[in-house]
């Protein structure tokens, strides 16, 4: 069991401190995921922080059915729905504000791209690729099946290698055509 | 101009090479053949791997998540300790009425002392019932103050009191409405139970911390143990 595991353990046994390095731990993880849902910073830092508030809570049910990461980051996602329900607003892209540290280059519009995704593939590229998830934790936290995963990131590969080249994306065979395989 | 047909090879082997990359395809080797052989694949995966090696996702001035988490954590937990607290209160209080009422009709012979035991021994036995009782009065006062030294006290009478009562009522040499007796001991012990439950941990280690509800929202310092970023592996 890692640190983080037992952390989260005793964080459902009411321990305050495990809690505290627990959130640690997980606040930058939850926040990109936040951010890749919601594309917005300020609906992004709502849903992260009613996502850590939620989990005050529901932690002392925590019993260890997924890894602590995977199962904050499926909080999340349904703490962001709430937000986004609450505010009636759509997802939408606000990159400047993200990119605005960022050294301007070849890093700065690749990372544009991924914002310009759809959401789902959006979400499940940088759960993949940005937290280093595998498909099958991908999956728990985007409650649908591991196959819909692949379709998805490959299909945001696709999109992403297109967008770059300047080609049209003939690429994308439609909503998660590959599902099944 | 590439056929359908050729499309779909192009896209499936670009599909299996996709998951590939994260280790998530079993092995394929006519994709893997495809890939080697096809010029369309073959720049395409170049892209993908010139790409990946751009994409930095770090969003910029992360808002603070743990500071309100923290508040709103210790905030619930202080909720759950005053209801402990209150309950453990109010048996305290329960205890300390009913315990003096004994003790002062056991002083003035109501009920009549039993036969078992001497005049003398009852008296004895309602003053020590009456010290406890006021002990139980004063930790329902001023719970932080007094409860921690009381607590021992109340739980070992109780305790060896259970013990001979029910020795007692198993041999036949007394009956259960007879030990009815015992109640406040045993609700004072319970209640004493319950304010260390609810009272900070510190409560019973510095019985003289003043008293007042504890601070909302107090954050700890870090536990060197689980401090910093553990790994997320």
């Amino acid at each position: 069991m890692t640190g983080l595991e037992e952390a989260a353990r005793r964080a459902a046994n009411g321990d305050g401190r495990a809690f505290e390095a627990v959130c640690r731990a997980l606040q930058e993880d939850v926040w990109r995921y936040c951010y890749a849902l919601t594309g917005d910073r300020e609906l992004s830092a709502e849903a992260a922080q009613e996502t850590f508030l939620r989990s005050v809570r529901a932690v002392r049910r925590f019993r260890g059915e997924a890894p602590v990461r995977v199962w904050y980051l499926a909080l999340a996602r349904r703490a962001t729905a709430e937000v986004l329900r609450r505010t009636r607003r759509e997802p939408m892209v606000a990159a400047g504000a993200v990119v605005e540290e960022l050294v301007p280059g070849p890093s700065v519009e690749a990372q544009l791209l991924v914002e310009q995704l759809p959401a789902e593939l959006r979400q499940a590229f940088v759960l993949t690729q940005v937290l280093g998830l595998s498909y099958a934790e991908t999956a728990h936290v985007m409650g649908c099946a591991v196959g819909t995963v692949r379709s998805r990131v490959f299909r945001a590969r696709a999109r992403l290698v297109a967008a770059w080249t300047g080609e049209p994306g003939e690429q994308d065979m439609g909503e998660d055509a590959n599902a099944d395989r | 101009m590439p056929t359908d047909e050729a499309l779909a090879r192009c896209q499936a082997a670009r599909a299996w090479a996709s998951a590939h990359r994260d280790g998530e395809a079993f092995d394929d080797a006519a994709a893997a053949r495809h890939l080697e052989t096809c010029a369309d694949c073959g720049s395409w995966l170049q892209t993908l791997a010139g790409l990946t090696g751009r994409l930095r996702l770090r969003p910029a001035q992360q808002p603070d998540l743990v500071g309100p988490a923290l508040a709103a954590w210790h905030e619930a937990s202080a909720g759950h300790r005053r209801r402990w607290m209150a309950a453990g209160r109010a048996l305290l209080w329960a205890a300390a009425v009913t315990g003096l009422m004994l003790a002062a009709s056991r002083l003035v012979g109501i009920p009549p002392v039993s036969e078992r035991i001497s005049a003398h021994a009852g008296r004895e036995l309602a003053a020590l019932e009456a010290a406890l009782a006021v002990g139980f009065t004063l930790a329902a006062w001023r719970p932080r103050r007094h409860a921690a030294g009381l607590l021992w006290v109340a739980v070992t009478a109780a305790g060896l009191t259970l013990l001979g009562s029910g020795a007692d009522v198993l041999a036949g040499r007394s009956h259960l409405g007879g030990e009815v007796a015992h109640l406040p001991l045993l609700a004072g012990a319970l209640g004493l139970l319950l304010i260390r439950a609810g009272g900070p941990r510190r409560m019973f280690r510095m019985a003289s911390a003043p008293d007042g509800p504890p601070a909302p929202g107090r954050q700890l310092p870090p536990d060197p143990a689980t401090a910093g970023r553990p790994s997320t592996e």
